[in-house]
């Protein structure tokens, strides 16, 4: 009989361990009391008085770099935002920006816990709109973004917000995307002048050099080592990024992965007859070794590119902050040099636009404190860059190189922010303005320009990094002529929700097959006739649609 | 005063079973539920209870597209491949090992392929796709006999045939365990007895010890049966790319991209559902099967 108590026992136990498991979730937010904003705490800089703890999904960047003891959650960023507004993040999820944290956040809203503050995709916020999950937040913004905020937002002409406004009420704060054109192709030169060759202006250079880059090894990495032009399994088609070929497509007038306008229809870039051609190019360069045969089951290319075995890539003019950065830690002796190459090898190219906003940042609906993301982002984007520009601690942080300080990422800057902090940059530099004047992260950089200015032979990565993305690839950025194209459309919509990722997915799988040769260029047609019949028509009209009614 | 003890035993034994119920009530036959949501334009915030009726727009929709026939044929050639592999390598290297009569030998051996068994796929995906690299040992070796090297995690042509092998090598060690103590449940009296009848070493394996251990063969194969369709999440996540999707692709990774990456809950839901569909069917079949050829069911 004791036995058989103890047994009873045991098993009661283990129910209420799993009812434990099971139910016990999701009860202490109700009991917390509610506290609305004071007045004088809705203001933009106003400051809570008692610490106001917020929950974030943390996009961390691809190689962490924090001061020794520093944490996500306790660093420069963290401590400041502390002291200015009392407030104190906490992480409910960090995981590398890109894939990882967008399965963190696809994760968290099928499981209905997301953090309080998140940055989410265009097609997340609309689902999450739809769903009811994020607050409103028309009327904190009126009350709790600077003016200089809203004055930024203003300079895109009312089209940031417009993305993130649902039936008039605005429900995220998009960050904005200013102009990231062109990307560059970026090589190492010391390789060039290692064996003589010409800086290259045209596509057919730049087939020439990276020939001779992967038969003659001027790295030392060993035979067959070598990679060419370093590409992602994406191929094209994602603005302002590292290691898509875009440059390649919009030589053949090619625009994948863009709704774009072609002889007044709208078409899917990645389709048309020019894709296809660029597609046939690439897939030429594979095949003579020109591209990274691994490109299909490579984990990082940022790794190949620091451990010197890589000749090219194209990439933003920020580049060299990353991974650049790292790989003159590595070896002080690497010259990577940006390059505008066009067909004609005229210098100007084509290139297509983005929206204005692509990340969106979202207040879960039920936190008791929508207000605190206008008042973070005023803080971060209008306090910190023009009030504390000279705050030391932040100013040592960007200096020193550290990365992923701020909780979170949300950067607003005026439309014509890039072009912009070059002249800036270039007439502090040319003695023409005082270095006082300059924005907070404008100053870490000039530091580090005068600092690679005043002996480039000794100059340090970061000083290199800052002078080479803000002086070198900012002029060649602002220098370029560019022929826009505008995509047409950015939205979702509604055959998209069941039908896009598979279209996504058999887009990916085409381009990637073609061009490393598994299918050969003809196989283009027939993904574009599964693409047609397996939604891609019934979208597109849509899209058509969706146009019109604009 | 016999009976009464007898009846006290028993309720003891069910008692013990009742976690494993709950688990399983919790944890199999509840989400059960969620498979309505195939039938559904499911959202997480309006929940199961609250979202719209589709009907069968999610399957007419699977019935579409050209993956869902391509998934389904890659589950099942995975899955097969290593029911079949992983049930016949354990068993040929427990007779080997059994052969084996130094016994500090035998012990080591088993001890070292086991080791595989308690690593997580994650570790040995890294491991993998160093060793299949194009630069790695394997090509390095091939490179020296002549070869070509081949892009084996890219390639639709290996990639199966990797996964399989690589999941049977982890697993071997593990799953000869259960063989050996079959073996050593043997009768030494019956080889004494082949002997004097005249019996070699291979005769006796065939004769005595494979039907030995044929039982507990039978119920390994059977129990495998269930999981078939499982052909393996974490290592076929760890191990592929988009240019292997072709083959490598299965029912899970499908609904894990599709359905949680892409939020398209229903749709995934609807497949997954496929999937229960189809396993009911092969277990049940193999059921049969098994009766017919062998006289021994399940169930």
């Amino acid at each position: 009989m004791k036995k058989l108590i103890s047994i009873a026992a045991v098993s009661m136990m283990s129910i209420g361990i799993l009812a434990g498991c099971t139910m016990g979730s999701d009860t202490k937010e109700d009991s917390k009391t509610k506290t609305a904003a004071t007045k004088e705490e809705l203001k933009p800089f106003g400051k809570y008085e008692e610490t106001v703890t917020y929950t974030i999904g943390k996009a961390t960047p691809g190689i962490p770099k924090l001061p020794q003891g520093d944490t996500y959650e306790d660093n420069a960023y963290t401590r400041y935002l502390k002291e200015t507004l009392n407030i104190q993040n906490e992480d409910k999820f960090e995981a590398q920006s890109g894939d990882n944290y967008n399965q963190k956040v696809s994760m968290a809203i099928a499981s209905d816990d997301i953090p309080d503050i998140m940055s989410v995709d265009a097609a997340t916020l609309r689902q999450l709109v739809d769903n009811d999950m994020v607050a409103d937040l028309t009327s904190v913004y009126e009350s709790s973004a600077s003016d200089r905020l809203k004055e930024k937002y203003d300079s895109y002409d009312g089209r940031a917000l417009d993305a993130a406004t649902f039936d008039g009420k605005l429900m995220a704060l998009p960050t904005t995307q200013n102009a990231n054109n062109p990307t560059m192709l970026w090589l190492r030169k010391d390789w060039l002048d290692k064996l003589g060759l010409e800086e290259p202006k045209t596509v057919d250079d730049m087939e020439k050099i990276l020939t001779e880059f992967v038969q003659k090894d001027p790295g030392g990495n060993g035979e067959g080592n070598t990679i060419g032009l370093a590409i992602s399994s994406a191929i094209g088609g994602l603005y302002g990024s590292l290691f898509v070929a875009d440059n390649i497509f919009a030589t053949y007038n090619s625009f994948p992965r863009q709704w774009i306008e072609e002889d007044g229809k709208v078409v899917y870039g990645s389709i048309t007859e020019e894709t296809k051609k660029g597609l046939g190019k690439l897939a030429d360069w594979y095949k003579k070794g020109l591209i990274d045969p691994q490109l299909a089951v490579r984990k990082s290319i940022e790794d190949t590119i620091i451990n010197g075995q890589t000749g090219a890539y194209f990439g933003p003019w920020w580049t060299p902050d990353y991974p650049l950065n790292s790989a003159k830690q590595k070896n002080a002796d690497i010259d990577w040099q940006p390059y505008i190459i066009s067909e004609d090898g005229s210098g100007v190219i084509t290139a297509y636009t983005q929206n204005p906003a692509s990340e969106f940042y979202v207040v879960k609906k039920g936190f008791e404190h929508p207000e605190l993301l206008p008042k973070l982002a005023s803080v971060l984007n209008d306090k910190l860059v023009y009030e504390d520009y000279d705050y030391e601690p932040i100013l040592d942080f960007n200096k020193n190189g550290f990365d992923g300080g701020k909780p979170l990422n949300i950067l607003i800057n005026y439309n014509d922010a890039t072009a912009q902090m070059y002249k800036d940059l270039k007439a502090t530099v040319d003695g023409e303005k005082d270095p006082q004047t300059l924005s907070i992260d404008d100053r870490a950089s000039f530091e580090k320009i005068t600092g690679y200015l005043a002996d480039p032979a000794k100059a340090d990565a970061n000083q290199w990094s800052g002078y080479m993305s803000r002086m070198v690839a900012g002029k060649l950025m602002a220098d370029t002529k560019i022929n826009d194209v505008n995509p047409v459309f950015f939205g979702q919509t509604k055959s998209m929700k069941l039908k896009w990722a598979n279209l996504v997915k058999l887009e990916d799988e085409a381009f990637l097959k073609i061009v490393t040769g598994q299918k050969d260029l003809n196989y283009f047609d027939e993904f574009v006739a599964t693409w047609k019949k397996t939604g891609g028509s019934d979208i597109t009209k849509e899209v058509t649609e969706a146009i019109k009614e604009k | 005063m016999k009976k009464k003890k007898k009846r006290g035993g028993q309720l003891e034994y069910h008692l013990m079973m009742a976690p494993g119920m709950i688990f399983l009530i919790i944890f199999s036959f509840v989400p059960m539920f969620g498979i309505i949501m195939a039938f559904q334009d499911y959202s997480p915030a309006k929940g199961i209870l609250g979202s719209d009726w589709v009907g069968f727009d999610n399957f007419t929709y699977m019935l579409q597209i050209p993956d869902s026939m391509k998934i389904l044929r890659n589950t099942l050639v995975i899955a097969v491949g290593k029911i079949i592999f992983g049930t016949l390598v354990p068993i040929v290297f427990a007779l080997l090992l059994n052969e084996i009569r130094l016994k500090w030998a035998k012990k080591s051996i088993q001890t070292i392929v086991y080791l595989p068994n308690f690593l997580s796929w994650a570790v040995l995906a890294a491991v993998f796709i160093n060793m299949f690299d194009f630069h790695g040992p394997i090509n390095n070796f091939l490179q020296a006999l002549g070869h070509d090297p081949i892009m084996f995690l890219g390639s639709n042509d290996w990639f199966r045939s990797i996964i399989v092998s690589t999941d049977v090598w982890k697993g071997f060690g593990y799953g000869a365990i259960v063989y050996l103590a079959a073996l050593t449940g043997i009768d030494p009296g019956q080889y004494e007895a082949a002997s004097i009848d005249g019996a070699n070493r291979f005769n006796k394996l065939v004769h005595v010890t494979l039907p030995g251990i044929l039982p507990t063969i039978m119920l390994i194969t059977a129990l495998n049966l269930g999981n078939i369709l499982n052909a393996g999440f974490d290592q076929i996540f760890a191990l592929y790319n988009p240019i292997v999707y072709e083959t490598g692709d299965v029912i899970d990774t499908y609904v894990y991209r599709v359905g949680l990456l892409g939020q398209q809950y229903s749709f995934a839901t609807a497949i997954g559902l496929l999937k229960s569909v189809v396993a009911c069917i092969l277990i049940l079949s193999a059921n049969e099967l098994s009766k017919k050829l062998t006289n021994m069911r399940i169930f």
